[in-house]
């Protein structure tokens, strides 16, 4: 019976001096896997604020209003160049206005274009005297390509020509610096 | 000698009696030590680790982590940015010859001779070189493969909007403390962090009430109107005129942030000062925020805090007529009116003709004491604490005359801040509510404090409104935009006098009128020439600091959100 329990214990012994000499071994990988992580995630941080401040010169707003100017055309926005809801209705293109035996009154149209007049206190610029037609995402884009140089490959590819247009102006400013 | 048998016996059994009780008090003291240590090995294994930090020696060098700071929309203004530094253990430098010739061609601003002292004493451990280091310079040093240099990253301040925002933000030196404007409420108030590394600091940013594009505007049409007016310096604000938020605060000449010693132009489109100052006066010149900290006799601005302080005393009526026909004398002192301006004029018109005989008429009724305690509860005479640094106490004539309570009625002998009175002006049309200006969001703002009563600001805003209609302020007029305000034209003030030739000219205005959201205040130093181009002869406030305002409005309104109202003479 003694002789059993010694056995038994004996091995325990020798199981936990094992299990221990495991932990203790899984536990300084585990240590030197967080400091890594600690130092990936503390250069990370680092890598991300000199980004951000490499993002805060790139988009100081002499520079964007200059690059605007060079490459879009565009300038400072003018009292004039407001336009409230109301005016753009009336003046909508053939495409969206309703077709003839369409259901909607004339009488609700006006209502509806009374209520965008009231209701629209958000700047908007208009890109014409008072005509803003209702525009698809491709033929907003387009309106845009002959203010921006644009290569012939970016042409064909009509998804984000004015992006690919800025893009490339800043990066051709970049490198003649 | 032998016992009996039984005794034997007796004490045999007492003897494995006692060495069984020996035995199991060992083997529980054994199991008791073993399962303590156990249990102190689990709490230990489950308990957090305690981070424990030991310096082993005093730490090389002491910096600061700070908070970044960024615009009211959310605009990156000032962060942290590690970058590595170079220093050498001159124990540990076998050839300092050799080390000066390499690292000589790097810095050219380095004086050697010095620094070769330093690094022949070996008792020396730790010498700087050049901190702040680019990564690629910083590459090419380490790849020389010096013996003793080595680099430690820290912590080091950038401005991304540069000189733009420089006396707002302000700067910090080398170990990253704050040591103008924001940067030192930052220090002081909010709190930042000792670094010994370069670890940011863990503190939420800081946001400013400023809009960076406003800020742009402001300052790049501050900058134009320099260059087209001759002037030697300008200030301008956009403030809501409710709360005190300034969403623009420019002082020029400017700074570079990064250097804080050399001052220029914030827009940095060359507009040059053609004032033919030596370059050290130059340099003190860019390192004064000529809008929060310095102050000045700013003129016929401060008349509306007259007439609103002799409407609110009740010392004069609206209707009120005031003949300004005749000179006015106190203390062998005369003034007079141009025969344009002079009349039998209404308060309405003593406002929009900017009559100095009608302002100080209203200034002698009033008397020193309250046109003084008028001053003081509209903030002009007092002292003004931003986060844009503590301003200077307003200078009074010591001893107060006669004279003074006159001059005082039209804007001389009162040197205050221009935010100052660009504080008091909001109160004027706010409807007497007082403002305190602020640049951090999340400043503690007195509570609200009436100065004035409503009717006096409704009167005040129908007489500011009425000055760009017909009046002085005409050229500040921008169609649909409904802008109001007060021209300034005052004599530099000189030891002993006033000097004819240097001039300060502002205008402090507010739109939209109906019911006034943003105050703006624009002053130019010393023009030489008019902005506006339908102008000739001389460069006043209706000539310069008007078109400016106007100028300013037309572009930063639309950014404000504020769009133009429609109005069928604007086509």
């Amino acid at each position: 019976m003694r002789t059993l329990a010694t056995t038994v214990l004996w091995t325990l012994t020798i199981l936990s001096v094992f299990a221990l000499y495991a932990i203790k071994t899984d536990t300084r990988r585990l240590e030197a896997r967080a400091k890594q992580l600690d130092r990936e995630t503390h250069a990370a941080g680092q890598r991300v604020a000199r980004l951000r401040a490499r993002w805060g010169e790139l988009t100081r707003p002499e520079r964007i209003e200059r690059l605007a100017i060079e490459h879009l055309g565009y300038g400072p926005l003018a009292p004039g160049q407001f336009a409230a809801l109301g005016d753009l209705v009336g003046d909508a293109p053939p495409s969206t206005a309703p077709k003839p035996g369409a259901r909607q009154p004339r009488a609700r149209q006006q209502r509806s274009a009374a209520r965008g007049e009231r209701g629209d206190r958000r700047i908007r610029r208009a890109t014409s005297a008072s005509v803003l037609p209702k525009q698809t995402p491709a033929s907003r884009t387009q309106t845009h390509i002959p203010a921006a140089p644009v290569s012939p490959q970016q042409a064909r590819r009509p998804a984000a020509p004015v992006r690919a247009a800025t893009a490339t102006g800043i990066l051709a400013e970049e490198k003649a610096r | 000698m032998s016992q009996p048998a039984h005794r034997r016996a007796e004490n045999h059994r007492l003897d494995g009696l006692r060495h069984r009780r020996r035995t199991f008090g060992l083997a529980l003291t054994i199991v008791a030590t073993f399962g303590l240590l156990a249990g102190q090995l689990v709490r230990h294994g489950l308990a957090e680790r305690p981070v424990v930090t030991m310096a082993s020696a005093r730490p090389i060098t002491h910096g600061w982590a700070r908070p970044d700071i960024l615009d009211r929309r959310g605009r990156v203004l000032a962060t942290d940015v590690a970058r590595p530094s170079l220093f050498a253990d001159p124990a540990l430098i076998v050839d300092v010859d050799e080390v000066i010739a390499f690292l000589a061609p790097i810095f050219p601003t380095i004086e050697w001779r010095a620094m070769r002292d330093r690094l022949d004493n070996r008792a020396r451990r730790f010498v700087w070189i050049a901190r702040g280091l680019d990564a690629d310079v910083a590459g090419r040093i380490a790849a020389l493969g010096l013996p003793g240099l080595a680099f430690r990253d820290e912590l080091q301040r950038r401005y991304p909007a540069g000189a733009l925002t420089a006396h707002t933000v302000g700067h910090v030196d080398i170990d990253n403390d704050g040591k103008a404007a924001a940067e030192i409420f930052l220090q002081e108030v909010i709190g930042v962090d000792p670094a010994d590394d370069a670890r940011r600091s863990a503190r939420p940013p800081v946001h400013l009430t400023l809009d960076l594009g406003v800020q742009h505007v402001v300052a790049g049409e501050l900058s134009a109107a320099m260059a087209a007016t001759g002037a030697r310096a300008a200030a301008g604000l956009i403030m809501d005129a409710r709360t005190g938020a300034l969403l623009a605060s420019v002082s020029l000449p400017s700074y570079d942030p990064h250097t804080p010693a050399k001052p220029r132009d914030a827009s940095g489109s060359g507009a040059q000062s053609t004032h033919a100052a030596a370059p050290q006066a130059q340099r003190a010149d860019g390192s004064v925020n000529r809008l929060a900290l310095a102050r000045y006799e700013l003129g016929s601005v401060m008349k509306p805090l007259v007439i609103a302080a002799a409407l609110d005393t009740g010392a004069v009526t609206p209707l009120a007529r005031i003949d300004t026909r005749a000179a006015l004398t106190r203390d062998d002192f005369t003034i007079t009116d141009p025969p344009r301006v002079a009349g039998k004029l209404s308060l309405e018109d003593v406002f929009t003709r900017s009559s100095n005989v009608g302002a100080a008429t209203l200034a002698l009724n009033l008397g020193e004491e309250k046109l003084l305690a008028a001053f003081s509860r509209l903030g002009v005479t007092g002292r003004l604490l931003t986060e844009l640094g503590r301003g200077p106490h307003a200078r009074l004539p010591k001893p107060w005359r006669d004279v003074n309570t006159m001059t005082a009625g039209y804007g001389y002998g009162v040197a205050t801040t221009p935010l100052q009175l660009a504080a008091a002006t909001a109160s004027l049309i706010n409807g007497g509510h007082a403002v305190q200006p602020h640049v951090v969001r999340t400043s503690l703002l007195p509570p609200p404090r009436r100065v004035l009563r409503p009717e006096t600001s409704a009167e005040l805003r129908r007489y500011f409104r009425a000055n760009v209609a017909r009046g002085t302020g005409v050229r500040a007029r921008v169609p649909g935009y409904d802008v109001g305000g007060k021209t300034g034209t005052a004599l530099r003030a000189t030891a002993g006098g006033y000097d004819a030739e240097r001039t300060i000219t502002s205008f402090v205005g507010a739109f939209p009128m109906v019911a006034p959201r943003y105050v703006t205040l624009a002053v130019l130093f010393e023009p030489k020439r008019p902005l506006a181009a339908d102008a000739t002869g001389s460069a006043d406030a209706s000539t310069t600091a008007a078109p400016l305002t106007a100028r300013i409005v037309r572009r930063a309104a639309p950014m404000l959100g504020i769009a133009p109202r429609r109005q069928r003479s604007d086509g």
